[in-house]
């Protein structure tokens, strides 16, 4: 055998609700207002962010888990990456 | 090795959207295509595709202890000199690596070839480490695979492991954050996968679009302002180096994955100076940059590449004269290098190339691409595999 398919099977069903049940989620992004689109769950933050725990099943029970828009208070400077990638496909 | 043409699961659509898999047909065309799979014998797999891609790791490494702190090779690579302290720093501290992928022309008898080694972006990972195991197990409950059919498929529990192995070797107690280019589905998906690889080896995270990372008090912070200590990025060096923020002093407050060393051995440069490091080695092709006179050794057949490209662009196949092959794109102003063209297998007019995955320093894996073409690109088809 060249890998373990009882762990992998474990594996395969937390990704299940896992890593790429997120794309259903893409379109649940809070939008550049701050509105959360219906039919998706509202958060406060529009960001996920939690400790693991092998098996869970609630790594995307919150929001989706990407930041999409900032604190209004933030003052940092943004937008000093990403230029050169928007004229190519960034994966190979 | 053989290419077996056989019947697709009724509910193949199904299974893949409940994972998520979601870019499986891309444009009304196939990207998951089961009416064919490839049977390896184990010999094959463990002789030659798993030993050579154990050989080309101990290859690469050693490269990059060459040419991590000399100047002379970074520029051959056309790395800006901006970069040189940062990736010989990374080298340095032998800061870890995720993961990795030789592409290998490989036919069943000879020895794999190493056309490329997407050592810093691989994608086409979910696939290979979920999806094509999900059919190796209905193929065998179903019957079109045989009980005792396995796969060279260790990637998910590797990646896995790996990330406790990071996760532990680093006293930064804060949130590891995942970043790409949001428009790319493909891009979005790998790192989705990652995330969750790395939540279930115990470690925090949080994910942003790469545009959206901003400089506050010369340290990126995320959008809630909070210090980025590790990253995780699906953006190749190359332009992290070009863009604005490469040149930032927080480039050095942030440890990177895969670090900055990685970008050495994504650039095509590497497999020049992996065959003046190893000239003749079973595993690698005759390479030379393009301005070095030495290439004329290569003879007529060769493939000519930019040092840095990603998704086959830019790519010309010369037979001799003859193109037998071109492809167009955005890159090729760093300088390009000039490879002896190995012919891949032909199966009824598919080219196959094997992409064997590394985790950490170890072989993890294969998943196959075919194309009409014999330059694989971001629409070749991704075939599913097993052990006879």
């Amino acid at each position: 055998m060249k890998r373990s398919s009882a762990v992998m099977l474990i594996a395969a069903g937390t990704l299940t609700v896992g890593a790429y049940a997120v794309h259903e989620q893409r379109n649940c992004r809070i939008d550049g207002n701050g509105v959360t689109p219906p039919g998706c769950q509202s958060s406060s933050s529009g960001f996920s962010s939690s400790r693991g725990s092998s098996g869970s099943t609630s790594f995307y029970s919150s929001s989706g888990s990407s930041q999409s828009s900032s604190t209004p208070a933030s003052t940092a400077a943004r937008g000093g990456f990403g230029a050169t990638g928007a004229a190519h496909s960034a994966g190979s | 090795m053989r290419r077996l043409a056989i019947k697709p699961r009724g509910d193949w659509r199904a299974c893949a959207q409940a994972l998520g898999f979601v870019h499986h047909t891309i444009e009304g065309e196939p990207y998951w295509d089961e009416s064919a799979c490839y049977a390896f014998t184990l010999r094959e797999i463990e002789d030659d595709i798993e030993a050579a891609t154990g050989a080309l790791v101990e290859l690469s490494l050693e490269l990059v202890a060459r040419v991590a702190g000399d100047e002379q090779a970074l520029e051959r690579l056309a790395i800006p000199r901006h970069a040189w302290d940062l990736i010989a720093e990374s080298w340095r501290r032998r800061e870890p690596s995720l993961y990795g992928r030789f592409d290998l022309a490989y036919d069943g008898k000879g020895a794999p070839k190493l056309l490329e080694y997407n050592a810093d972006t691989p994608t086409a990972l979910f696939e290979a480490a979920v999806f094509q195991w999900r059919w190796l197990e209905d193929g065998r409950a179903r019957g079109f695979l045989g009980h005792d059919a396995d796969q060279f498929n260790s990637l998910h529990e590797k990646l896995i492991q790996r990330w406790r192995e990071v996760g532990r070797g680093d006293d930064r107690a804060g949130m590891l954050h995942f970043t790409c280019m949001g428009a790319s589905a493909e891009d979005t998906g790998t790192i989705d996968y990652l995330e969750d690889c790395a939540r279930q080896a115990g470690l925090s995270t949080g994910k942003l679009d790469i545009g959206a990372i901003g400089v506050k008090d010369g340290t990126f912070v995320d959008l809630q302002d909070q210090r980025i200590e590790r990253l995780f990025k699906l953006y190749p060096w190359e332009f992290i180096f070009a863009d604005a923020f490469g040149t930032s002093p927080a480039m050095r407050r942030t440890r990177f994955l895969e670090p900055p060393w990685k970008c050495i051995l994504s650039n095509k440069g590497a497999l020049a100076l992996l065959w003046e490091m190893a000239p003749g080695h079973p595993n690698l092709l005759p390479t030379f940059f393009l301005d070095d006179d030495r290439k004329s050794q290569i003879g007529p057949r060769f493939a000519q590449k930019p040092l840095y490209s990603r998704e086959g662009a830019n790519v010309l196949l010369v037979d001799d004269g003859k193109v037998l092959g071109r492809t167009t794109g955005t890159y090729g102003l760093e300088g390009y290098v000039r490879q002896a063209l190995v012919d891949l297998p032909n199966f009824d007019g598919n080219y196959p190339v094997v992409g064997s995955w590394v985790v950490g320093d170890h072989p993890a894996g294969v998943g196959i691409r075919e194309d009409h073409s014999r330059i694989t690109g971001d629409r070749s088809r991704f075939v599913p595999h097993y052990i006879e």
